[in-house]
């Protein structure tokens, strides 16, 4: 039996592991820099008898002193790593006002329509059978059916559908829906994804950086310094493949947490065929949602370019969203026998 | 004196761990009793809507009016057996909400077979808020449901086993159907479009 118990924990186990790599990775970025200075004014000591004839050893941090000591300083790895958390929080404390005003979003009013009053009762329903708070709901004026979620703290949630989604779903399948973003929110995903692209920028920022200054083109005196040598070198081949590889990552845990989110809209509705239905709907008005910008499409529940209607296994690597298919599959099998997925 | 620093680090840990499992069991212990008063609050939520239902339904000319009696005297009771909830009656709470969602289910079906009445703006917009609102119920069990089994699972399950008796845990109940007629799948569509 695959209940969306088990989903939901294999999918979090997935989720843990690439934020650890992430993780990871950003020290060693740092960690980097450091031990191939460190190993580098290991041998500017050494030779510092025969003349400053190094050209790297300008750029050693306090590498004009002679007569120091060998001291593991991990400048950088403070650094990269001050910067991130700078730019986490600057992101954090900007992120949902300015994405829901981009998409030119008005607050979904009970009176204003039927639509509407279904739309703010779905969302309390929902807010009930999951346990978190109220979001603020939010209405955005584009004709494609689709939705979203924001949030980054308890308190600051926010739920946003477009019209068409309103027009062209039936009240179980806006509840299927509905699930799936308060799942996002609950799972703390738009937190997680606000993160995730923050660590994409920076990744392709020091990438970029990297990849045209000159400073790592300065020869080596390999007798002195074989181990420094390795180690930048390595260091400069992940920080030039950062990019790539942590868009990949960034994707990736969007696409699980799209399956985890599935998974739990089915546990909050115990409705999973519903779900499936509006997913159905949404694939076949192909239209791309025009509001939504491609910088927040991992954001949305499909796909708002309609890439994720039809592709191949070869350029799904670079989805921000599971084929429908294979969601409306693993939707329509939840609490039946397993077949082998 | 090496070893018995190391002792009591790993004395340290262990006080840790536990200290966390028993959090843990507490935190669902609250969130299950704070499941349990949601369906109190959605309840007294329908109990309240009723009489706008009642009256939006009288305007409409030859309202079969055994329908709307049923309606108001089920919620009646169902108010009655509220007020003398205590916690032994539980059984009677489910049994006058579940006469109160039978009547309430006809009154939907009547409705739908009234044209006039369901175009109305206002009954629509009743008729959503009371859909709206038997979800909002049966959502509330559900969440009580999984708090629950969650809470009950814990306290079975190595290693919160461990602290469940410093925790006072005991095993909460799951809100069942009792009747055998609230099992039966009620054959009304319920869907707004």
């Amino acid at each position: 039996m695959a209940t969306f118990f088990d989903l939901q924990e294999k999918n979090r186990k997935k989720t843990r592991l690439i934020v650890v790599c992430f993780v990871l990775f950003f020290i060693w970025l740092g960690a980097g820099l450091d031990l191939t200075f460190f190993f580098w004014s290991g041998g500017a000591v050494q030779t510092a008898g025969q003349g400053y004839r190094h050209a790297y050893t300008p750029i050693t941090p306090a590498g004009t002193s002679a007569a120091r000591e060998k001291h593991f300083r991990p400048i950088f790895t403070i650094i990269v790593g001050l910067a991130g958390l700078g730019l986490a929080w600057w992101n954090m404390s900007h992120a949902s006002s300015t994405l829901l005003s981009a998409m030119f979003a008005r607050p979904a009013d009970k009176r204003r329509s039927l639509e509407e009053q279904t739309l703010t009762n779905v969302v309390e329903e929902m807010c009930i059978a999951s346990s978190i708070p109220p979001p603020k709901v939010w209405v955005i004026p584009d004709s494609d059916p689709n939705a979203l979620a924001v949030g980054l703290n308890y308190g600051d949630y926010h739920i946003a559908v477009t019209e068409g989604l309103l027009r062209t779903l039936n009240r179980d399948e806006l509840q299927g829906v509905v699930a799936h973003e308060l799942a996002h929110l609950k799972n703390q995903d738009t937190r997680l994804m606000t993160a995730m692209t923050v660590l994409v920028g920076l990744a392709a920022l020091i990438s970029e950086y990297v990849g045209r200054s000159r400073f790592y083109r300065i020869s080596t005196d390999a007798e002195d310094s074989k181990i420094g040598a390795v180690i930048f070198a390595l260091w400069i081949l992940s920080v030039l493949i950062a990019s790539l590889a942590t868009k990949l990552m960034a994707l990736m845990v969007s696409r699980e947490r799209e399956y985890l989110a599935d998974a739990s809209a089915a546990q909050f509705t115990r409705n999973p065929e519903a779900l499936a239905h509006a997913l159905e709907k949404m694939a076949s008005a192909t239209s791309p949602t025009a509001l939504v910008k491609p910088a927040s499409a991992h954001l949305c529940i499909v796909s708002p370019t309609a890439a994720d209607i039809d592709y191949s296994d070869e350029n799904s690597w670079f989805a921000t969203h599971p084929p429908i298919k294979a969601r409306i599959y693993r939707l329509m099998t939840i609490g039946k026998p397993a077949t082998g997925i | 004196m090496v070893a018995f620093i190391v002792l009591l680090c790993i004395a340290a840990v262990i006080v840790l761990v536990l200290v966390s499992f028993y959090n843990r069991l507490i935190a669902l212990k609250g969130q299950t009793a704070n499941a349990w008063k949601q369906i109190d609050v959605q309840l007294k939520r329908r109990h309240d809507l009723i009489p706008n239902l009642i009256n939006a339904a009288k305007g409409a000319t030859q309202f079969e009016k055994e329908t709307l009696d049923a309606v108001v005297s089920a919620r009646n009771s169902a108010i009655k057996a509220g007020a003398s909830a205590a916690p032994a009656s539980v059984g009677q709470v489910a049994a006058a909400e579940g006469a109160l969602t039978a009547a309430l289910t006809r009154f939907i079906a009547v409705v739908e077979t009234y044209p006039d009445l369901k175009a109305t703006g206002n009954i629509r917009q009743l008729q959503e808020e009371l859909s709206s609102t038997e979800n909002r119920v049966s959502f509330a069990r559900q969440a009580y449901n999984d708090t629950a089994t969650e809470y009950n699972v814990a306290q079975r399950q190595f290693p919160t086993v461990l602290v469940a008796g410093i925790a006072g845990a005991s095993q909460a109940q799951l809100w069942e159907i009792a009747e055998e007629a609230d099992r039966a799948v009620p054959t009304v569509d319920l869907s707004m479009k």
